[in-house]
């Protein structure tokens, strides 16, 4: 009997292994067709596939905040390193700069005076500047094929689904979807990013479009369109979803394309190097086409502002309030 | 005997749950903004290094159902579609399934070589699925380079995952 005990054991054992190693595949195979299933229904329903996304975030947002303070620590100390050896020649730029921001400074007081003037002579319609959230940047999850970031702001810091963010130079992106506590910012430079913009000056309009690329390129762009490296693009306001005037970026590159000139544009904001963003609480407001006031329907009653009490107002025109520094587009 | 019981139990559940909540750590990690200029888009694929090492070390404690969650959180911080890195994920844990017994009591150089053709199986699966997803075809440079960067980092990642195996007991 004890001889043959342990290979019953044995036997029993392997059973066991067998039948745990079946329940393994079984599982493996449910689960890919699951995986399947949500990649399909991600296609088919992704309102509520990005219902369930912003749930989970929100879950994971404490942690992704524990885990960034050390890693912004980390970084702020090299930047500090790199500073303090740095400080004499930086110091020197920074005079330089100063007394170049003091000249503009005054020409800027002239021409707003000069604006103002105008617009009083004009009876034209103010934009009303938005009130906005600031946020930190809590994710950014390295991915070749969609460029977004997390903040730690969502629906109960008044963050909603199509808001316009943006920084200290100018347009990032817009929400996509926005949970309690954190939301997800659409980068200028993905896939799915389309940005109604016009060129400065001339007032041609065009469409940004991402691609995955770190430019974003120009799209509809008319072909008697005068345009040069270095123009300036800002937002347009058509379509509503961003308010006109947002600086956006300069042309970079002039190609000839298959069919078309690519026109690339070099976005102001540094999408690799977010950690503080604002969020314009601009709620979209379709416009009759070809005006560019705004009027009394915009979000006027903007006397709740949460404003940023470190917001210098020195830091060069785009850090004052992006949406009424840029000048509204002439012509049109 | 009767108190060393429960704590006994206790530290068995802890130990069965450390390469799930290493790899979910992992996923996490990757996701804090690094900062580095260019390289959130190419960020090497911690969860595919972390499942690699558990499946071919502990194959017990990384069953597909805890693949498929660490793959749906990755998807769901990611952004992208969801289900992309469950179904990855779940390739992966195949692939290193039927590597492991010519990985394992092998010198490291072979898991490296072995991760390797894993990491490559791994980044085209996601590469096709995104381009039959979102109906484009994605240039495929950034997922090269992530691919061999992850190939890059794994030595490093391996060094500190075997630390973290040490705790756990042998099987029984």
């Amino acid at each position: 009997m004890s001889r043959f005990k342990p290979r019953i054991d044995q036997g029993g054992g392997r059973l066991a292994v067998r039948l745990q190693d079946l329940g393994q595949r079984l599982s493996f195979v449910i689960l890919v067709c699951a995986a399947i299933g949500l990649l399909l229904a991600g296609r088919t329903e992704s309102d509520r596939m990005e219902a369930l996304r912003s749930a989970i975030s929100d879950f994971t947002a404490p942690l992704l905040e524990l885990l960034s303070v050390p890693v912004q620590g980390l970084r702020a100390s090299f930047t500090d390193l790199d500073q303090y050896f740095n400080t004499i020649e930086e110091n020197r730029i920074l005079r330089s700069k100063l007394e170049r921001l003091q000249m503009w400074q005054q020409f800027a007081l002239k021409l707003e005076n000069e604006n103002k003037e105008f617009r009083s002579l004009l009876n034209a319609q103010d934009i009303p500047a938005s009130p906005f959230v600031s946020a930190r940047v809590i994710g950014d999850l390295g991915s070749p094929f969609v460029h977004t970031v997390l903040i730690n702001a969502g629906k109960k810091h008044g963050v909603e689904k199509g808001m316009p963010v943006v920084g200290a130079e100018g347009l990032i992106g817009q929400v996509v979807s926005s949970g309690q506590q954190v939301s997800r910012i659409l980068l200028l430079s993905d896939l799915n990013s389309r940005v109604p913009v016009q060129l400065e000056g001339s007032g041609y309009q065009s469409v940004l479009a991402g691609d995955n690329e770190v430019q974003p390129q120009l799209l509809y762009l008319p072909s008697r369109a005068e345009i040069a490296i270095g123009g300036r693009l800002v937002t347009s306001g058509h379509g509503g979803v961003f308010p006109p005037g947002i600086p956006v970026g300069t042309i970079s590159t002039i190609s000839d394309g298959a069919s078309n000139k690519e026109v690339r544009v070099q976005t102001f904001s540094d999408e690799r190097r977010l950690t503080f963003v604002r969020v314009l609480q601009y709620h979209g407001q379709e416009m009759p086409p070809g005006t560019l006031g705004v009027g009394a329907a915009g979000s006027a009653g903007a006397t709740e502002i949460a404003k940023d009490p470190k917001d210098p107002k020195d830091k060069g025109p785009a850090a004052v309030s992006p949406n009424t520094a840029a000048p509204p587009a002439a012509g049109q | 005997m009767k108190t060393s019981r429960p704590s006994g139990e206790i530290q068995r559940v802890i130990s069965a749950a450390i390469p799930s909540v290493t790899s979910i750590l992992f996923v996490l990690a990757g996701v804090v903004p690094s900062g580095a200029p260019g390289i959130s888009s190419v960020a090497p694929l911690l969860s595919v290094a972390a499942i690699f090492f558990w499946v071919v070390s502990r194959p017990g404690l990384m069953p597909p159902a805890s693949v498929f969650c660490i793959g749906l959180l990755q998807d769901v911080l990611s952004g992208g579609p969801i289900g992309l890195w469950a179904l990855t994920l779940l390739l992966v844990q195949y692939l290193s399934l039927s590597q492991r017994q010519f990985l394992v009591d092998q010198t490291f150089i072979f898991s490296w070589v072995g991760f390797t053709s894993v990491v490559i199986g791994a980044a085209l699966l996601a590469w096709l699925s995104a381009c039959v997803y979102y109906d484009v075809l994605f240039s495929p440079m950034p997922v090269i380079v992530q691919a061999a960067l992850t190939v890059l980092v794994y030595p490093l990642m391996a060094l500190l995952l075997i630390s973290v195996s040490r705790l756990i007991p042998a099987a029984p």
